[in-house]
């Protein structure tokens, strides 16, 4: 028996640079709530897919990769698969697809052994994830995302596959020179992660395979955190600009909690941090006469966030996607 | 010695059939067995055994769903009080030391856990909710569960903290989500009757038949094509929207937006009448347009949803209704209908609905039996497969 794989949320608090695909690609820090630290381990204790749910831009989709920076470091995008589902994604994409194209150029053109189905096989995220899955340590990080997307019967399409972890390609069954063809097989279990936005509800059959966590919006205390990794690269900072942006935040997440059926979509961690960086920005611009007008405009704008007035929201295109937030809180609007 | 497996084996059990119970209540099938032996397995291995909070935690997410959340039957507040009532064992130091731990390499996998079996005389641990459905059952009420519906964005804390406080809230609103079929199982059932319609103009690329053309001949000179086809369901639903049915509308409603949303490539649609479906039919519930009644009927052969309480709910027979009724039914003789009452079967008796029920397939909504959408489907099939 194997020790189970352990994740900790420790690796991801600062930002890193990763190769991917030979460019480099940065990390940002990604700091979990402890119960969904446990919610991951237990998902690898028990070798079960985790289903996470949450508001759009509450870090579902990011978990994954920081869970495989974690166990594999900078080499994670070598056990790293992703699989962005769409409206038009069908169960057997993220398998394999055989491009029967290919071959019938091979046959018209007799460039090719038209009966070496191998070639003609692309694997799909799910079937790389099966086939790299070489060793215990060397599980894969297999992130399906937003699989509510998807048609109502895809999650039950992968049922088979996710539990047996193998499936067959029929087009190879037709190669009877090879033993065991058509037939790809996981040794080793991926590390399974599915995010949600709940457009779709998922099969009860695919649900009681998984387990389930929903992300909460984070607290003060972890958006601080966030930011002073991302932005100060310290532990936790003490720049008045991060208390006023943080209380600013907080406050309209709880106005708009309480009048969510008139203002609707609440504003979300990723909106916070875009904003916070265009505040961070142009807060960090020299004196406002030596720049040109339109900075100095922006350098004004983020001097309203000092008077913590929810009519006076700097940038507010970024927080604000519907009119309806933008007439509850923007004192311009309507004029 | 008891092991601390054998002590909190029994609690386990009794806190998974409460859960199991609970979530059969509310509509899901996510609680099963190898959810229970998965958890065994997994206080084997050494997890669950440290503290109250671990243990919580495995079965919080071994059993919560998605679909529990802010859902008024079981949710993680009334896992937590089903738990603390349940498995009230002691955890220390000494627990964690002799419990199962994780196996050395090489050794087997522990053995498979067999449930344990409950004298008949003990029963199962019946969660509070049983009188309060005992009572709803009596008022006619038994398939549904009468459930405070929370408000949008509603903290959970803010929800009711007990299953029976849940139940005993005294409102009266019944959402979709409170019937026994779940609208996905709704959008499965409408979905199952779908069937390839070739196109007649339309024509695709048949790739296996040119390659297999070009193996045959040695050479390429044509694509070989054959019609495309799409798929397509043919769902008319005929919704009753009188007083009597104004508890179901939202499940109603609920099945409408399935089939006019869900369902691509739906040639049917969504009509409403009251009590009786005679001259027109309308087009929305608040009446602003309709169909003639004769044009309806003379259309294309149709599966039709005739959603109605058949006047159960008045619970006497009306005789006005009962041959108006028929005389509908004889109209929709060309199309294949089926009837589903959101009243429970033992309400019919003695209403009009038991005689319109000789007339028409009539099914009901039931608790227990969620699978008679299942068998509005094979109704449907049968005429499909006459079709063809």
């Amino acid at each position: 028996m194997h020790t189970p794989l352990r994740y900790t949320g420790e690796s991801l608090k600062q930002t890193q640079t990763v190769a991917r695909n030979g460019i480099a690609q940065q990390l940002h820090p990604y700091i979990p709530a402890p119960d969904l630290v446990q919610a991951v381990n237990l998902a690898m204790l028990l070798e079960r897919p985790l289903v996470l749910m949450g508001e759009p831009g509450c870090g579902k989709s990011l978990l994954a990769k920081a869970v495989a920076h974690e166990l594999y470091g900078n080499d994670l995008f070598q056990h790293y698969e992703e699989w962005p589902v769409k409206s038009t994604s069908r169960a057997r994409d993220g398998l394999y697809e055989f491009d029967q194209v290919h071959r019938l150029r091979d046959a018209t053109a007799s460039s090719g052994d038209v009966t070496d189905m191998e070639r003609y096989i692309h694997f799909g995220p799910l079937g790389k994830a099966f086939k790299s899955s070489t060793a215990h340590n060397k599980r894969c990080v297999l992130l399906i995302d937003e699989i509510d997307k998807a048609d109502i019967d895809f999650p039950n399409d992968l049922l088979n596959e996710l539990e047996r972890m193998e499936f067959d390609i029929p087009e190879m069954k037709l190669d009877a020179t090879q033993a065991n063809a058509g037939t790809v097989r996981a040794h080793f279990r991926p590390v399974v992660i599915i995010t949600s936005n709940s457009e779709k509800d998922l099969p009860d059959a695919f649900l009681r395979r998984c387990l389930f966590h929903y992300i909460e919006p984070l607290d003060e205390g972890t958006l601080r955190e966030i930011v002073s990794a991302r932005y100060y690269n310290e532990a936790t900072t003490t720049d008045p600009l991060l208390d006023d942006a943080l209380h600013m935040f907080l406050q309209l997440r709880k106005t708009i909690q309480a009048e969510v059926l008139s203002i609707g979509k609440n504003i979300s961690t990723s909106e916070f941090l875009d904003w916070f960086s265009a505040l961070k920005h142009f807060s960090d611009q020299e004196s406002p006469g030596s720049e040109a007008p339109h900075v100095q405009r922006m350098v004004v704008e983020v001097e309203k966030l000092k008077a913590r007035d929810m009519r006076q929201v700097p940038f507010h295109h970024i927080l604000f996607k519907n009119i309806h937030s933008v007439l509850r809180f923007h004192e311009n609007a309507g004029r | 010695m008891k092991t601390p497996a054998a002590d909190i084996q029994l609690p386990l059990y009794r806190l998974f059939a409460a859960v199991r119970q609970l979530d059969r209540q509310a509509g899901h099938q996510t609680v099963d067995m190898p959810s229970y032996f998965l958890l065994l397995e997994t206080l084997q291995q050494g997890y669950g055994f440290n503290s109250q909070d671990e243990l919580l935690l495995l079965c919080e997410k071994l059993w919560l769903k998605p679909h529990h959340r802010n859902n008024p039957v079981l949710n993680r507040e009334v896992l937590h009080r089903l738990f603390r009532e349940t498995v009230d064992i002691p955890f220390h130091p000494d627990t964690a030391a002799t419990a199962p731990t994780a196996a050395a390499p090489g050794t087997p996998p522990p053995p498979t856990y067999t449930p344990p079996t409950l004298p008949p005389s003990q029963e199962l641990p019946v969660p509070p909710s049983r009188q309060d459905m005992e009572i709803s059952r009596k008022s006619g009420f038994f398939s549904l569960h009468i459930g405070k519906a929370p408000a949008r964005g509603t903290p959970e804390s803010q929800l009711a903290t007990t299953l029976e406080d849940v139940l005993n809230a005294p409102s009266w609103l019944l959402k979709s989500t409170c019937f026994p079929v779940a609208p996905r199982r709704m959008e499965q059932h409408f979905r199952s009757l779908r069937f390839n319609e070739k196109s007649d103009a339309r024509q695709e690329i048949d790739m296996d038949a040119t390659i297999a053309h070009i193996a045959r001949n040695g050479y390429f000179d044509h694509f070989a094509m054959k019609r495309s086809s799409r798929q397509t369901t043919r769902w008319t639903l005929l919704i009753d929207n009188s007083d009597s049915m104004a508890a179901f509308s939202a499940f109603g409603e609920e099945m409408a937006h399935i089939i006019r949303e869900r369902i691509p490539g739906n040639k049917g649609t969504t009509l409403y009448f009251r009590n009786v479906a005679a001259e027109q039919l309308y087009t929305h519930r608040q009446q602003p347009g309709f169909m003639p009644w004769d044009r309806f009927i003379r259309a294309p052969a149709k599966n039709i949803l005739l959603f109605s309480d058949a006047g159960a709910a008045r619970g006497f027979y009306n005789e006005d209704r009962i041959i108006n009724t028929v005389q509908m039914l004889e109209d929709l003789k060309p199309h294949k209908v089926a009837w589903l009452n959101p009243m429970p079967k033992h309400r019919w008796d003695g209403s009009s609905a038991e005689m319109i029920a000789q007339f028409c397939p009539m099914f009901e909504i039931a608790e227990g039996s969620p699978d008679e959408m299942a068998h509005v489907i094979s109704l449907f099939k049968s005429k499909i497969a006459r079709n063809a």
